[in-house]
């Protein structure tokens, strides 16, 4: 079960803002609405979310569907037409955190002098997709994806790090005496869990990319733009890196003609720039920031809290000794900022909102309930991978409609620690029971395109639920705060 | 104690296997991993519910159907002829890959699956499918109702089942007399 722990508490709250509507008689929606965090408001921890949590806007979606509008009239209707089967729709909308509260990311991503990009990355396959993201991550942002990628690494000789592995727990007096130690970070890799990876993971793929795309593409195509007659293309405009973009054909902005990336990476390599970076990134519900002092480059203030560069075949003699750290210098910060350990306290700043419309009839004689078709919401942030957006956001779906009608566990002996349950008896959702052909989303757009993306696979599967639920007390008018609703439930319901 | 065997002979993509002497009882499933290091076969439940162990069994009429691995004995398949799926996609005489299935490719182009555990029976059921409207086409208008009868047996615990049908229904409408109006 995705999200445990959260689904089960979210799911009955979200079925009793909907008993309390009825209660104050207000509509479902606007009862959220009027309740909705708005932009910088704390939560209960009194942690304030990164970014708008944008819940008022999903709301006012929401209360515009047709589903929503029309169900009063859909349920007399359907009713009259279907004796035997009562029809309902039901609403619920959450708002879910990715990530753990110690996240990291680690990578290296370097390209030779034919342009040929090598990334290894701690990044674990587990079905989501998140090595694919990863490597879209890098192509959006070197214009080029990589061409030989290793994950799922443990080690990085490039990155020589230590820790003491108590992330949650340490005292603000133990990390600042620890942190002096540039070698040493909070904790070391990343779980694959908590929907991490697209933003989390991805975090650290980014800080990478940005870091060749500012201190190695730049100046590496600057000096193509700015040779050649008369100075060359560059010479008579005013372009600052903040003008360099990723176009087709490579890399151009301000009016350039766009340069292959191959041609870059030659120019690179011969310039002796940074050809290679391996990063570390920490975040604590907020990320560490360091500052490192660069051959070449310059000091930097990064969102990484451990660095290591690789330096192009043309590089002197002296910075090529200095890459003995398998390979690269590994750059000691000379100052870092962790974030206090306070915030272990104050909890959760990232979080995303996903609202569920659910359509439904029961039939009166069995109990049994038909989903007719299901609309979500969800705000994704910027997404990287559409397909694999939906892909999460479809599974979450039905296995939320499992979650609300048909899969359940005794508790203590008879429970599954007997080790005798399997299929025959834990139903699991088939494609007839979650409304294959009939289910709609959507996504709300980005406020901006620098938006980050959002950590989703969990927070998918959690308003369906309650949007069942609240859909069949629509339909029949019995509440339930027990799941799953099964058919003796709702036949014993009936019958009252 | 010794292990009864029996011999068994058959055909599995293409290749005639045995006769080789094999347990008596042991499930198909066992045999094609652990005898013929066949392993894209999944085991599931081991109950014959989930059919991730599902394989293609041809027919003497040379018609497909499906078979669950798990439930039946390595026996059960004596003297036929069946398709798991290493044997769906194109390969040259070293066995290299030359071109995936119609269902893999649209498959992969849908992004239908996650964790891939279900992979291989979806694979081997879709395919079937496809067979079946080759040989008796279907309404556009029936043809999701189709899908769904075909493939409801198949559990898929991440996808929620919507890029698996949406990628049969792509080959089924682009393969020609498989869909009529």
């Amino acid at each position: 079960m995705r999200g445990y722990g959260t689904i089960q508490a979210m799911s009955i709250t979200e079925l009793l803002v909907d008993e309390v509507a009825a209660e104050l008689g207000m509509d479902a929606i606007e009862l959220r609405r009027r309740n909705a965090l708005r932009p910088g408001e704390p939560n209960t921890q009194g942690a304030v979310q990164l970014g708008d949590p944008r819940l008022v806007e999903m709301l006012d979606r929401a209360a515009q569907h047709p589903l929503w509008t029309n169900r009063e009239q859909a349920k007399a209707k359907y009713d009259a037409a279907n004796p035997g089967r009562r029809y309902g729709v039901g609403f619920a909308q959450v708002q879910k955190d990715y990530g753990t509260g110690a996240d990291t990311s680690a990578l290296l991503l370097e390209f030779d002098a034919e342009g040929k990009i090598t990334m290894r990355h701690c990044v674990q396959e587990i079905g989501t997709g998140a090595t694919s993201s990863q490597q879209v991550v890098v192509q959006r942002m070197l214009g080029k994806a990589p061409d030989v990628v290793i994950f799922g690494e443990t080690d990085f000789p490039q990155l020589p790090l230590k820790s003491n592995f108590e992330p949650f727990t340490i005292s603000q007096q133990q990390q600042d005496e620890l942190s002096r130690d540039p070698f040493w970070v909070p904790a070391i890799l990343p779980a694959m869990s908590a929907s991490n990876s697209v933003y989390f993971i991805g975090f650290g793929t980014k800080q990478a990319a940005q870091f060749l795309f500012e201190n190695t593409v730049w100046p590496a195509a600057k000096a193509i733009w700015s040779s050649g007659p008369a100075g060359g293309q560059l010479a008579s405009g005013v372009m600052t890196a903040a003008d360099l973009r990723v176009v087709p054909g490579g890399v151009g902005g301000g009016g350039m003609a766009p340069i292959p990336f191959a041609d870059i990476a030659r120019k690179a390599h011969e310039m002796g720039l940074v050809t290679g970076v391996a990063v570390h990134c920490f975040s604590r519900w907020q990320w560490a920031r360091a500052d490192f002092d660069i051959p070449g480059v310059g000091s930097l203030n990064l969102a990484v809290d451990a660095l290591a560069v690789r330096y192009g075949d043309g590089a002197p003699e002296a910075l090529k000794a200095r890459m003995n750290t398998g390979g690269y210098d590994f750059i000691k910060r000379s100052a870092v900022q962790y974030p206090s350990a306070q915030r272990n306290n104050a909890g959760v700043t990232t979080y995303t909102p996903a609202a569920c419309l659910v359509e439904l009839n029961v039939n009166t004689f069995t109990g049994k309930v038909e989903i007719m078709s299901h609309h979500s919401l969800l705000d994704p942030g910027n997404v990287v991978v559409p397909a694999l957006v939906s892909g999460q956001q479809q599974g979450g779906v039905a296995m939320g409609i499992g979650h609300a009608l048909m899969e359940d566990l005794p508790l203590y002996g008879d429970g599954p620690g007997n080790g005798t349950w399997n299929f025959n008896r834990y139903t699991l959702p088939r494609a007839v029971d979650v409304a294959v052909w009939t289910q709609t989303a959507e996504y709300l757009a980005p406020l901006a395109d620098s938006s980050p993306p959002k950590g989703l696979a969990e927070v998918v599967m959690i308003p369906v639920v309650a949007a069942t639920g609240n859909a069949i007390t629509h339909a029949i008018g019995s509440r339930f705060y027990r799941l799953p609703i099964t058919p003796a439930k709702i036949k014993k319901a009936l019958t009252i | 104690m010794s292990i009864e065997k029996r011999p068994l002979a058959l055909t599995i993509n293409g290749n005639k296997i045995g006769p080789v002497d094999t347990p008596v009882g042991m499930p198909m499933i066992d045999f094609l991993h652990e005898h013929l290091n066949l392993t894209g076969t999944r085991f599931g439940c081991g109950q014959g519910i989930c059919h991730a162990c599902t394989i293609m069994e041809i027919q003497p009429d040379g018609t497909p159907i499906e078979s669950r691995t798990c439930i039946y004995d390595a026996h059960f398949f004596n003297g036929k002829t069946i398709v798991t799926v290493e044997g769906q996609a194109k390969r040259d005489e070293q066995g290299r890959l030359q071109e995936l299935s119609p269902v893999q490719q649209a498959f992969i182009e849908h992004f239908s699956f996650q964790c891939g555990y279900c992979t291989p029976g979806f694979v081997t059921a879709a395919t079937i499918f496809i067979e079946s409207l080759k040989r008796q086409p279907v309404k556009r208008a029936d043809l999701q109702s189709r899908i769904e009868a075909a493939l409801n047996d198949h559990i898929c615990r991440c996808t929620g089942y919507v890029r698996y049908y949406q990628a049969v229904q792509d080959v089924a409408l682009k393969t020609p007399g498989c869909v009529i109006e």
